[in-house]
């Protein structure tokens, strides 16, 4: 149980939590204006169309109009670029984790239900919780900690209970199934038409599919090393997907990303670095060092006098 | 180091159960209205190795004849969400009225569709490989 406990609160850096943040944040508004755009057109669908959802039903939450999908759409952009920042996380963090599920349930309100978002929704709903955090933070933090593993855990869930899921519905006929072959068809580049010619192919993909998805829960117990060589294994399993039937999975792979030492991350220290290398001349920063020496010289040397008044009154 | 209080704990706890549990929930005895926490169900279903594969491709006719297929872009519907109603715009077709007033909403200047079908391609399969024949049958027509 502590050992359970210890794993759930986990310290991580503040500044990969503000990493983390920054990266879903700016990424919720490029999902909204880019990545998901065709959740926008909702709005304009007749109401006969809108199938609601159990929490649709609960809340219970109105039918989308025009009026409703603009103004979430047009709140989500500048808050989530404001939650980026990093500023009153909890505030920001929370309205954009309300507009953003209710732009979740409005796009999953028409019959078609995608599974890659589950990690970016647990992060959004955990973020605001992770405490403060300043970015190059080394501080460590157990609300960090925590928020990083449940949206670990939600990225996990999202690979284990797919399998499950294929078990359930397509049971063990999945396996040699044509649920690849489907796909390729539907949706599949020149690549995949390609492979489908290859007898055997989409079967044996299959088997690996599931077999990586039931072990995915191992990245947990894994060293370091081998763990970010999982993660590195979950990357390329995407990219390999958008290569053949162009599913990208993108806010799934954000989530993941609470996974890696993001705090390593710096761009804006690799910008600033760059810069001086590129001016060698007397640079801002070397000065004020030198200005930093001097300061600390100062004031040894008043240490040093008054401890030698000190002395001198001692005598 | 930050360090979280036994209160602020137990909370976690709480939640990471709650989610934990209502995830797992969704998954093996839930439905897709579950969402977010629904069924991880994409792609698993199963299907045959030899039967055909079905692709629905909505069609306009437009006031010149011509035929147009219609997707996200020019009528703001998604192939997987036609797929879901079919059943619904079978019994009822008028219902695809709605698709043809979206594709209006879009183009304004270009002709308006005086019909809109929902056909099926069915792709032929043998050891889950295409056999490289293709049919195609009109499931729901709107033609006011």
């Amino acid at each position: 149980m502590t050992l359970l406990r210890r794993w759930l609160f986990e310290p991580v850096p503040k500044g990969r939590v503000a990493a983390f943040r920054t990266l879903v944040y700016v990424f919720v508004a490029l999902d909204v204006v880019f990545f998901s755009a065709w959740i926008k057109s909702h709005g304009d669908l007749p109401g006969n169309l809108y199938q609601p959802l159990v929490v649709g039903e609960i809340l219970p939450l109105p039918t989308p109009t025009p009026l409703l999908v603009g103004t979430i759409y047009w709140a989500l952009i500048p808050l989530s670029l404001a939650a980026a920042t990093g500023r009153a996380h909890r505030l920001l963090g929370w309205s954009v984790f309300v507009l953003y599920l209710e732009w979740m349930i409005i796009a999953m309100s028409y019959g078609k239900i995608d599974h890659d978002r589950f990690g970016l929704l647990v992060a959004l709903a955990v973020l605001p919780t992770a405490g403060r955090a300043r970015h190059g933070d080394k501080e460590a933090t157990e609300a960090g900690g925590w928020a990083l593993r449940l949206t670990q855990v939600g990225v996990v869930c999202t690979y284990f209970l797919s399998s499950i899921a294929k078990l359930r519905f397509g049971g063990l006929a999945w396996l040699t199934g044509a649920t690849l072959t489907r796909a390729f068809i539907r949706r599949g580049t020149q690549l995949a038409q390609w492979l489908l010619g290859i007898p055997g192919f989409t079967t044996v993909s299959q088997v690996g599919i599931v077999s990586f998805e039931l072990l995915s829960p191992l990245v947990f117990v894994l060293k370091p090393k081998l763990r970010y060589a999982m993660v590195a294994g979950f990357y390329a399993f995407h990219i390999v997907t958008f290569c053949l039937i162009t599913i990208s999975f993108i806010p799934h792979q954000v989530a993941m990303a609470s996974f890696l030492p993001l705090e390593k991350v710096t761009p804006v220290t690799w910008a600033r670095r760059l810069l001086r290398r590129g001016a060698p001349a007397p640079d801002g920063a070397s000065a004020a060092e030198k200005a930093g020496e001097e300061v600390a010289e100062a004031a040894g040397d008043v240490h040093q006098r008054t401890a030698d008044g000190l002395d001198h009154l001692g005598r | 180091m930050e360090r979280l209080s036994s209160r602020g704990r137990g909370t976690r706890v709480a939640a990471t159960l709650v989610v934990v549990v209502l995830t797992f929930a969704g998954t093996v005895v839930g439905n897709d209205f579950w969402f977010p926490f629904a069924p991880f169900q994409m792609f698993a279903i199963a299907d045959n190795p030899n039967q055909p594969i079905m692709v629905l491709r909505t069609d306009g006719v437009d006031t010149t004849g011509r035929r147009i297929v219609l997707d996200e872009r020019n009528a703001g519907v998604r192939r997987a969400e036609i797929e879901a109603q079919i059943d619904r715009f079978k019994a009822d077709p008028s219902l695809l009225r709605s698709i043809q007033d979206a594709y209006a909403a879009r183009n304004p200047g270009k002709p308006p569709l005086v019909e809109v079908d929902i056909v099926e391609v069915q792709h032929h399969l043998r050891h889950a490989q295409p056999t490289g024949e293709i049919t195609e049958v009109v499931l729901a027509r709107w033609k006011p």
